[in-house]
């Protein structure tokens, strides 16, 4: 009745005005390939730091990572969530996705 | 996992330290073959939004705004800090600093000032305007 199926707006029960914004359960193509992308740069900032010669614990712990083309796809636009069904959400969920360190490997056991 | 977002780097006093002296801080930390290289560190995203950890980082490598490039020495410490915001950052290892822009000289030279009170680097001291026609010769 109120409130369409259609469009970018999600209809919301208050006072039938309320509009959420649609979220997609799943990254388009794009905004994989920009995942894609932003985990290179990384790697690329390790491979400096590593050629520097640098000894510096958190560069062991981070050096023996996976990079973005030994990652499995799951792990690259999906992550671990404790709330979610399966433990798994989409990364595109969890805020400032884009510029915070997400986890390269699933915990054991998920 | 989330192992490697360890806890924070060195404070901002000792953080001075670490710039000032490239070479000389005891007990720090210039790897063998670094040879005085730089790294040439460039914000690429704002920290907003970020652990208040990782603005600090940030902050204490030098990076104040997008787009900032600072140059580093290369040693143990730094590594740590720009670890920390690895995923906002460009990093690129250099021999030397490259020199900032210089400013264009400008047209003119300011040869003296009508009014002695004025301060030469305060803020009423602008540039002279052009002199008056001079009277012509032959005229009083």
């Amino acid at each position: 009745m109120f409130g369409s199926f259609v469009g970018a707006f999600r209809p919301s029960l208050a006072v039938l005005g309320g509009k959420e914004w649609r979220i997609p359960w799943r990254l388009s193509k794009t905004r994989k390939a920009n995942v894609r992308k932003r985990l290179r740069e990384v790697d690329s900032v390790i491979d400096t730091l590593v050629a520097s010669g640098v000894e510096c614990k958190q560069l062991d712990l981070i050096r023996d990572l996976p990079r973005e083309h030994e990652m499995l796809p799951r792990d690259k636009y999906t992550t671990f969530s404790r709330t979610a069904s399966k433990h798994r959400k989409g990364v595109h969920k969890v805020p400032h996705f884009t510029k915070r360190a997400i986890p390269r490997t699933t915990p054991a056991g998920f | 996992m989330f192992r490697y977002l360890a806890r924070a780097a060195a404070p901002a006093e000792s953080a001075q330290r670490i710039l000032g002296s490239a070479r000389a801080a005891s007990g720090s930390s210039a790897p063998a073959n670094s040879d005085g290289k730089l790294w040439k560190i460039t914000l690429r995203r704002s920290p907003l939004g970020l652990h208040p950890r990782i603005r600090e980082n940030a902050r204490v490598l030098g990076l104040t705004r997008c787009g900032h490039t600072v140059y580093r020495p290369v040693s143990n410490e730094l590594a740590g800090m720009i670890i920390k915001v690895k995923e906002i950052v460009k990093v690129e290892l250099v021999d030397r600093a490259e020199p900032l822009k210089q400013q264009a000289p400008d047209g003119f030279q300011i040869i003296g000032r009508l009014n002695p009170q004025i301060a030469p680097g305060s803020k009423a001291a602008k540039p002279l305007l052009p002199l008056r026609r001079q009277p012509r010769a032959g005229s009083s």
